[in-house]
């Protein structure tokens, strides 16, 4: 039997879908998207998108690291899990 | 003292302080000549679209220089601004619209789905993303007109604006406000705050709301700086901004501060401000203190209180009562008389606790075309506030609350009955109710107890159809299903109930 190992992109683009475009059509969201033009994160979602980092996938953020360029795409995301976790 | 209302002083600030900043977005600067020859190009596009004195003029713009053009660019004309919150969809929008019957709508972009229906209602449209539309005008076509220097003659007993607000019955109520409602209020923060053109502001604060209106409407009277910085979404980011564009002042909601302590090095090395200010919802003593604490020696922070039909500000606690008075919302402004008062109408002893009712030259004109409403608040010249609590013998004011079923989340007001009447819409769903459960952020969020068919899909269902209606502040964060809803004899829903059955 295979275990299926969920990746960092699949786990963030499903917290991304279900909470702010509620929807499990993978269609609706880019890698490239970045959440501050399109809306789909305010600085209400971006705290919960940090709290989901920590919980989830062990990326502790700190303050100076809250930046667009960490965390304002999925891509953006996963570069920074990625940095973080060397 | 200055008298001149708020587009005089703009126009005379221009001449005689040309080249003095007003405006700063990341790092475009615009002078207040040069702010004043945009508006005056603008005023001309309006010109040859017909518009007149009177006219509403409705806006639905982010905060940006293109903002504040349009909303000058309105009064020089003599009309009437209604600055409608830009993440706002249609559902609300056309509401507003048709209810204070603008002739006139300014967008960020506008929809096809809907240019044709607010056309045929006569509503001149301008877009600032390039339509191709023939009932569109495109907004920078404005900037290849020659400015109109003419500005109509503006009274103080002329209406300057319109700003729409939740109460908790019906629609958003259109408060409405002159050009001395606005003029009073701008000179009374200026004084206690001590505003100068050696000032600058940095601005996080959606400027269609009564604060942020007020933030930019005090710093241009004054000739100072209005630092257009964004949202809150990266604090780190807003603080790096305060050091290095040498802001001299901050506002902000109790929300703005605790992310600013809890997400940034903001206490680690605090900006040299000379003024923070907090309105919006009360603060709590803890992060008040924790504030105080963490900020500059040099920086003095003032907590206020008001709502919309105040204009904006109603009282003002000076810095140097912070820690004696603290959890107060402070003293009236100069011009304005407080009281509190029981349920009789008959005002309260000190200390005792009731309902503040405010009288002054603040207050507002009424709801627009509501006289029904207006009539509930506005009585014999008192503006009853809905807000409770006590005054002390010094007449510093407490607040302990307000006297409905109105939520607060963050800065925003919701009335639960609208979102309500939009959920129940929805085919599965028999009823629903939606109350305000605590938040140690934003002071409440929402909470959708549902009768009907509960699923996964279902539940995202229902957040998709509120984000068809609403901004993404109206979406209930929590869903919770039930099978009936806890209500009185008379039929009416136990929302208390449902707050309760939330704590467990």
């Amino acid at each position: 039997m295979n275990d299926v190992i969920t990746s960092n992109e699949q786990l963030l683009r499903e917290f991304i879908l279900e909470n702010y475009l509620f929807t499990d059509d993978q269609s609706k969201l880019n890698n490239t998207d970045s959440f501050l033009d399109t809306g789909i994160l305010d600085s209400m979602g971006i705290l919960e998108l940090i709290y989901f980092l920590e919980e989830e996938l062990s990326t502790k953020t700190e303050s100076a690291e809250m930046l667009p360029a960490n965390l304002d795409s999925i891509n953006n995301l996963l570069a920074f899990i990625e940095r973080k976790a060397a | 003292m200055n008298k001149k209302t708020l587009i005089e002083q703009f126009c005379y600030l221009s001449d005689t302080n040309p080249d003095a900043i007003a405006l700063q977005q990341d790092t475009t600067l615009v002078s207040y000549a040069e702010l004043s020859h945009k508006v005056s190009q603008v005023s001309a596009l309006f010109n040859t679209l017909g518009l007149l004195a009177g006219d509403r003029i409705a806006l639905a713009i982010d905060n940006s220089i293109d903002y504040v053009t349009a909303f000058y660019a309105a009064w020089k004309i003599g009309a009437v601004v209604v600055a409608l919150n830009p993440q706002a969809k249609i559902y609300e929008i056309e509401k507003m619209l048709f209810q204070c019957q603008a002739s006139c709508f300014i967008a960020d972009k506008l929809d096809q789905s809907y240019i044709t229906q607010l056309a045929q209602k006569k509503i001149r449209l301008i877009s600032l993303s390039n339509s191709k539309h023939e009932d569109v005008t495109n907004w920078h076509q404005a900037f290849d007109l020659q400015g109109d220097s003419r500005y109509f003659q503006t009274g103080k007993s002329r209406l300057a604006q319109i700003i729409y607000t939740s109460g908790t019955t019906g629609n958003p109520k259109g408060v409405s406000l002159t050009h001395g409602n606005l003029l009073s209020n701008v000179r009374d923060i200026i004084s206690y705050l001590k505003l100068s053109a050696n000032d600058s502001v940095l601005n996080v604060l959606p400027f269609h709301y009564c604060y942020g209106n007020s933030v930019l409407h005090t710093h241009l009277y004054v000739g100072a700086k209005v630092i257009l910085a964004g949202s809150m979404a990266y604090p780190q980011q807003v603080v790096n901004s305060l050091r290095s564009l040498r802001a001299t002042g901050f506002s902000g909601v109790a929300s703005t501060y605790s992310l600013l302590l809890s997400h940034s090095d903001w206490s680690k090395s605090p900006p040299a401000l000379r003024y923070l200010t907090q309105a919006g919802g009360p603060m709590g003593k803890e992060l008040t203190l924790k504030l105080v604490a963490s900020s500059h020696e040099a920086t003095q922070l003032f907590v206020m209180y008001g709502q919309t039909e105040a204009t904006a500000r109603i009282t003002w606690l000076p810095p140097s009562m912070l820690n004696t008075k603290l959890g107060s919302a402070g003293i009236a402004l100069k011009n304005i008389q407080l009281e509190v008062r029981n349920k009789k109408n008959v005002r309260v002893a000190s200390y005792q606790k009731g309902e503040v009712y405010i009288k002054g030259p603040n207050v507002m004109q009424g709801y627009w075309k509501n006289s029904t409403a207006t009539k509930e608040v506005v009585i014999d010249g008192w503006l009853k506030t809905g807000d409770l609590g006590f005054l002390d013998d010094d007449g510093y004011l407490f607040l302990q609350g307000r006297n409905s079923d109105m939520i607060k989340v963050g800065a925003h007001r919701i009335n639960p009955l609208e979102l309500e009447e939009i959920i129940n819409k929805i085919d599965f769903v028999h009823e629903s109710a939606v109350i305000g459960i605590d938040d140690p952020l934003l002071g409440q969020s929402l909470c959708a107890f549902i009768v009907g068919e509960e699923s996964k899909a279902n539940l995202f269902a229902i957040k998709k159809h509120c984000n068809h209606y609403f901004p993404t502040h109206k979406i209930p964060k929590d869903i919770q299903w039930l099978s009936r809803l806890p209500k009185t004899a008379s039929g009416k829903i136990k929302r208390y109930q449902l707050n309760r059955q939330k704590e467990f």
